[in-house]
């Protein structure tokens, strides 16, 4: 049919099918901004349009809907390539991050003010009602539509509210735009979907429906038949190559367990077949054709069914050692099934796989047994964080793959180009020269996007077909089919004399890895080594366990093990303070790390290495829990007006690190252009969070000059130099630190430069702002000095180089404080107040650290509340889309929440920072189950804590 | 998927066009919506590919006649937010639907005639003793009806009809609605609404069948006062046959109701 309506103020004719989807419809004519993040669910809002000037879900609509009507997008409202008021808002207000869905809110709020000039906070949550918002939380929107009421009136209004820091530097500790927030608010071409080209196949997946079985035969001839498929993948015709899929530094400390496609499949949701065709409709057609034929064996779903006697072996092939095989490994091979593969441990990490166990570990220091004898007081308690969560960024998990003559480009979603390069070349078995991973923008990681989990299917299938070619998951896929991290079963023993100091600490960490090993063993060791080195005590003692089961995949997430081990030690410190009679508060003061304390019980936690002792160089929370005590009156009874209701109040200490010393490794490069401006090249994988804008301020900061002098390429592997990628919080301090010795080394070259052309000696020359080099005689420009090098008889072009390694910890720490009202007739829990007090050290992007550390809290406020994927007897996961999931929206922000950012200057940190994301997402289960307890008197020691669980607590449900 | 959209030009067109295999689309939050899909392959029901657009033919009008309520079927939940003349408890129970994208899309008509066993607006409807007016596709004849008639089971004869307005009459007593979520976009456990008056109680629960219910056992003991608190909890709770899911146990479905119930009758009573 022919269409015709106004889109974005101009009258467009279009032929399409009537019952065609309005949201491919659009996209198809080039509206970019509209994204699909969930499937026709309509929830996520990445779809929202106006259509006839009200804000609706694009995805729930046909094309025939439109037929003379007005549509408004996102592409409205920037004229002339400039971001309008709202727009400009929004990225000073530091709510662009990842921003897949960041041009529908954009649309949204400047409806929202189009309806209501001045809008109250009430208002505000209205119109972002229908929008989830996974990274930087919801909080950060009511500063943006305040200023862009302010901007409305004088375009060039200051964000005021978020802090800034030391006076004598200009960018870093500033507020200023982020580098890449401008084309993400404007709803550009900037994800892999926006890279596909015509005539580029699709790749889809058949997956299993069973959670444990053999393929006893799989026939694709049917499917092969049907016109436009290209190729379909099976176990029968792919290389039989074992890896891990944990983008981890190698060698890395995961087993190498699965291949392209197996002959067991281990998981409901596993790969069976991969169908590369034409259309998504061939595809799916043709997989409907693939007849498999199942032997369906027993699964085991949880900790205890895996590690129960005789449990159903989950990876039941030949084991092999790379190095280190232990001294029974022939014992363990006495017996293996040649249809389970094989599992290669690239190094012993107490794995045995005849037990379910992919990894384990035992360390401590002092002597536990003493530590608990001379203790007074004793709690042993078990926690179970054993509910699986899930990542769920907004933009689901994307590759597209095409040939450039013998050279595989890769465009991705990725934490890591690098390990997706290096991994790739390992399964196709070519050389990494033969391969370009272009990290895209990426709309939302949170770990799951350190994981390669579709790029080398893809990938192969390109390689061997020659067809370009794009996959995307599903939503379905991005619960049953990703990353995530690890449910555990958390026992803690503490010791402590009668004056509350601890005499002895101990965990016993079992965690759950499902059925393949990535981060197997550093998850669960994580939970102990970001929440034991908080205390000090003389006597530590820690065990891990983890149990391969036939439960959804997992790997990474943001805080890794930390949330985790932080909740069950946090709880069991406030379950002790209790048991003793102490105020919590005074508990932690009494117990806690301070500046120039000597971790020593991090000898015994390095991540699949051996680990060194380390002194806490810089360490602000003491600041923390004074200034959090006194904003939540810490001590007063709060008193509710509803008689059912009851209010409590809990304070908890967390700790991350920065990157990984002696594993990361961080490059970056700067060259001067011609006209004295610079071109940055990182390694680092900038997911959103600011690392881009956090690396062109070192360089700006270093080098004097606007940033907007300062552009930057980073994630490219052809383009930039390695770097390990974004994950264990690295990104400030690993590859920000990168580009700082990159600026400092190109300053170092523009001095001598300058020297010579200004004739003047060295030491009389200084850098100023801006973009100049200054002498006791004359100055000279940066454009002047570029025109000098880059002539025909100049020196040659001046660039730097940044090389980034580390011994040196610098550890983020924050005390988090809430306070919860607790209906004891509903079992409704709300948290009234939540403020999130943090030491990043020096926050380089300060209104983005805000919003990363309101993103992590309301994260696991959401892990700890209401989040949870559930399964049915046979291993089906059931609520596989993000509302029946539980995902948190601006409805459940708390009534107050505020972060407060403590500055401390630490000594190896880039201008003094630390990393910000990750530990804000290790405080709230803790602090809300401390708050419960303090409210109503009951401990919540099984997540999540959903209102059926207090009530069942409260022994009100028989 | 839709392949076929048929677009009448006026509502008598559209009840020629209505046969046992085409749909009503008026906003599209139940025909597109991919869960609502699901179900029908569920319950081994074709997917929907024809459609009737009904989306402009539908009235949209509130019209206060001596003192019945008359609220045209294509109205949309945030239309009826904002309108003026709506009762609050109404506004309240399309409030309760969290996304405004979707409030800006679903149709008082649309929610009425999904019949889903967690709509909002059909308990609260049902408190305020609704009488809904549809036209019959084979006479085209007007037929008004209440709306708890409609929703019955045993009527799914008049599934095929299309739903024009909604009558409110006046009545007596606060009328109240509750939900118990597990977060504040999260599908609801329970659905709860309750009017009492001097002359009548009515209570009515979503998500506890596979259809909104009205507890008429114990409406007159909660007129008389013979059921009230715990006592009234305990008897909700005897009453209903709710099914285990992802939102909860039947033993908390059961105990969420009765209380959910009991708070409500006692705040009505209260006059809150």
């Amino acid at each position: 049919m022919i269409l015709n309506f106004t889109l974005n103020n101009t009258p467009r004719e279009v032929y399409t099918e009537q019952g065609e989807n309005l949201r491919e419809l659009l996209y198809r004519m080039g509206i970019n901004s509209l994204r699909n993040s969930d499937d026709g669910y309509a929830f996520a809002g990445s779809d929202s349009i106006l259509f006839n000037g009200k804000i609706v879900s694009s995805s729930l609509m046909i094309a025939a809907q439109v037929q003379g009507k007005d549509i408004k997008t996102v592409e409205s409202l920037s004229k002339n390539g400039m971001l309008s008021p709202v727009q400009s808002a929004m990225v000073d207000a530091g709510v662009v991050q990842s921003a897949y869905n960041i041009p529908a809110a954009a649309l949204i709020l400047t409806d929202l003010l189009d309806r209501i000039s001045k809008p109250t906070k009430e208002d505000i949550k209205d119109a972002m009602s229908g929008v989830f918002i996974r990274d930087s939380g919801y909080e950060q929107f009511y500063n943006a539509v305040d200023l862009a009421i302010k901007r409305k009136k004088d375009p060039k209004y200051k964000n005021t509210l978020p802090p800034e820091f030391r006076d004598d530097l200009k960018f870093v500790g500033k507020v200023k735009s982020k580098v890449d927030g401008a084309k993400l608010v404007k709803g550009e071409r900037l994800f892999v979907e926006d890279r596909r080209e015509q005539g580029s196949a699709v790749l889809k997946m058949l997956r299993s429906p069973h959670a444990s079985a053999y393929i006893k035969n799989i026939d694709t001839s049917e499917a092969l038949k049907i016109p436009g498929v290209e190729t379909i993948l099976t176990h029968k015709n792919t290389p039989d190559v074992w890896y891990t899929q944990a983008g981890q530094g190698f060698p890395e400390p995961s087993p190498y367990d699965r291949r392209l496609f197996g002959e067991k499949v281990n998981h409901v949701g596993d790969r069976v077949a991969a169908v590369v065709a034409d259309t998504h409709k061939i595809a799916d057609l043709a997989l409907s054709k693939i007849k498999v034929e199942y032997e369906v064996l027993d699964h085991v779903m949880t900790i205890d069914e895996a590690s129960a006697p005789g449990a159903p072996l989950i990876h039941n092939g030949e084991i092999f050692y790379r190095v280190g095989a232990p001294n029974d490994l022939e014992e363990q091979n006495l017996k293996f099934d040649t249809r389970d593969g094989k599992i290669k441990y690239p190094f012993p990490i107490g794995g045995n796989p005849r037990k379910n166990i992919a990894a384990s570990v035992s360390g401590g220091i002092g002597d536990m047994e003493k530590g608990f004898a001379e203790a007074d007081v004793i709690v042993e308690r078990e926690y179970q964080p054993e509910s699986h969560i899930q990542c769920t960024p907004l933009e689901m998990h994307s590759v597209y793959t095409k040939m450039d003559g013998d050279r595989l480009i890769m465009h991705c979603s990725t934490q890591v180009p690098f390990h997706v390069r290096r991994i790739t070349a390992s399964v196709l078995g070519i050389s990494e020269n033969k391969i370009q991973v272009i990290k895209e923008r990426v709309g939302g990681g949170y770990g799951s996007k350190q994981d390669i989990l579709l790029e080398e299917v893809c990938a192969f299938a390109t390689h061997s077909t020659g067809r370009a070619i794009f996959h995307q998951y599903s939503r379905k896929e991005e619960f049953e089919s990703c990353s995530t991290r690890k449910p555990m079963k958390i026992r803690v023993k503490l010791g402590a004399k009668k004056n509350g100091k601890l005499t002895g600490v101990y965990m016993d960490v079992k965690a759950n890895a499902g059925p393949y090993g990535a981060h197997a063993l550093t998850v669960p060791m994580n939970a102990c080594s970001k929440s034991l080195p908080l205390f000090l005590c003389d006597n530590f003692g820690f065990d891990v366990t983890v149990f391969y089961s036939n439960a959804s995949p997992t790997g990474a997430y943001q805080g890794y093990g930390a949330p985790k081990g932080s909740y069950a030690l946090q709880m069991a410190a406030a379950e002790l303070a209790k048991k003793l009679g102490m105020d919590p508060l005074e508990f932690l003061e009494l117990n806690r790390v301070h500046e120039g304390s000597m971790l020593e019980i991090l000898k015994c936690l390095g991540e699949g290495r051996e680990g060194t002792a380390a002194p806490a160089e810089s360490c602000g929370l003491g600041p923390a829990l004074e200034q959090g005590a006194k904003m939540i009156q810490w001590g007063r009874k709060e008193k509710s007006n509803d008689p059912d209701v009851k209010i409590g109040k809990g304070v908890v200490i967390i700790q991350q690190g920065s990157g990984l010393p002696g594993l990361d490794q961080s490059n970056a490069m700067i060259k001067m252009m011609g006209d004295g401006t610079f071109m940055l090249f990182s390694g680092g994988a900038d997911l959103g969070t600011g690392l881009d804008t956090v690396s062109v301020k070192m360089a700006s900061e270093t080098l004097q000059t606007e940033m907007d002098n300062v552009s930057i390429l980073s994630g490219d592997t052809d383009n930039t130099p390695f770097d390990t990628g974004a994950y264990a919080s690295s990104g400030t301090y690993f590859s920000g630190s990168a580009a700082l010795l990159a600026a400092q080394d190109i300053k170092a070259k523009i001095l001598e430069a300058a020297s010579t052309i200004m004739d003047e000696p060295l030491e009389n020359l200084k850098i100023q702002y801006p973009g100049k080099v200054v002498g006791k005689k004359d100055e000279l420009t940066y454009t002047e000095l570029a025109w000098h090098t880059q002539a025909g008889e100049g020196q040659g072009q001046l660039m730097g180089l940044g090389h980034f390694t580390t011994d040196k910890h610098a550890f983020p720490y924050g005390a988090h404080f809430a306070q919860v009202a607790v209906n004891k007739r509903t079992g409704a829990i709300k948290v009234q107040k939540y403020y999130a007090l943090q030491d990043a050290g020096m926050p380089i992007n300060p209104e983005l650290a805000q919003g990363q550390i309101f993103g992590g809290v309301l994260k696991s406020i959401g892990h700890t509340l209401y989040e949870e994927l559930v399964y049915d007897s046979k291993g089906r996961a059931l609520n596989t889309d993000l509302r029946s999931y539980g995902v948190p929206m601006i409805g459940d922000v708390p009534e107050d929440f505020q972060v407060k950012l403590i500055h401390t200057d630490d000594p190896y940190g880039p201008y003094g920072a630390k990393s910000i994301s990750e530990i804000a997402t290790n405080g709230a289960a803790p602090v809300i189950a401390n708050a419960i307890h303090d409210a109503i008197g009951i401990w919540m020691r099984k997540w999540p804590f959903t209102p059926e669980s207090v009530l069942r607590e409260l022994k009100k449900l028989g | 998927m839709i392949t076929e959209v048929l677009k009448p030009a006026s509502l008598a067109e559209a009840l020629t066009l209505k046969d046992e295999n085409n749909y009503y689309l008026s906003g599209g939050t139940q025909i597109n919506w991919t869960p609502a899909r699901a179900e029908r392959k569920i319950k081994g029901k074709p997917s929907i590919e024809k459609v009737i657009l009904v989306q402009d033919l539908l009235p949209k009008d509130i019209i206060k006649q001596d003192s019945d309520l008359f609220i045209g079927a294509g109205i949309t939940l945030q239309e009826l937010i904002d309108a003026p003349q709506t009762p609050e408890v109404l506004k309240k129970a399309a409030g309760l639907i969290a996304s405004r994208n979707i409030r800006n899309m679903a149709t008082l008509g649309g929610n009425i005639a999904a019949n889903r066993p967690d709509s909002y607006i059909i308990p609260c409807l049902i408190a305020l003793k609704a009488q809904i007016k549809i036209t019959e596709t084979k006479t085209a004849e007007s037929v008004s009806m209440s709306l708890e008639d409609y929703i019955s089971p045993k009527k799914n004869d008049l599934k095929n009809n299309l739903i024009e307005h909604i009558m409110l009459p006046r009545v007596e007593g606060v009328c109240l609605i509750d939900t118990a979520l597990k977060s504040s976009a999260a599908y609801p456990a329970v659905i709860a609404a309750v009017r009492v008056s001097a002359r009548d109680a009515v209570v009515a629960l979503g998500c506890v069948s596979d259809h909104v219910i009205r507890l008429k056992e114990i409406e007159p003991n909660i007129l008389d006062n013979s059921l009230s608190g715990d006592n009234l909890a305990a008897a909700v709770a005897d009453l209903i046959n709710p099914q285990s899911d992802l939102t909860g146990s039947i033993a908390y479905k059961k105990y969420i109701s009765g209380s959910m119930v009991a708070h409500l009758v006692a705040l009505s009573k209260k006059g809150a």
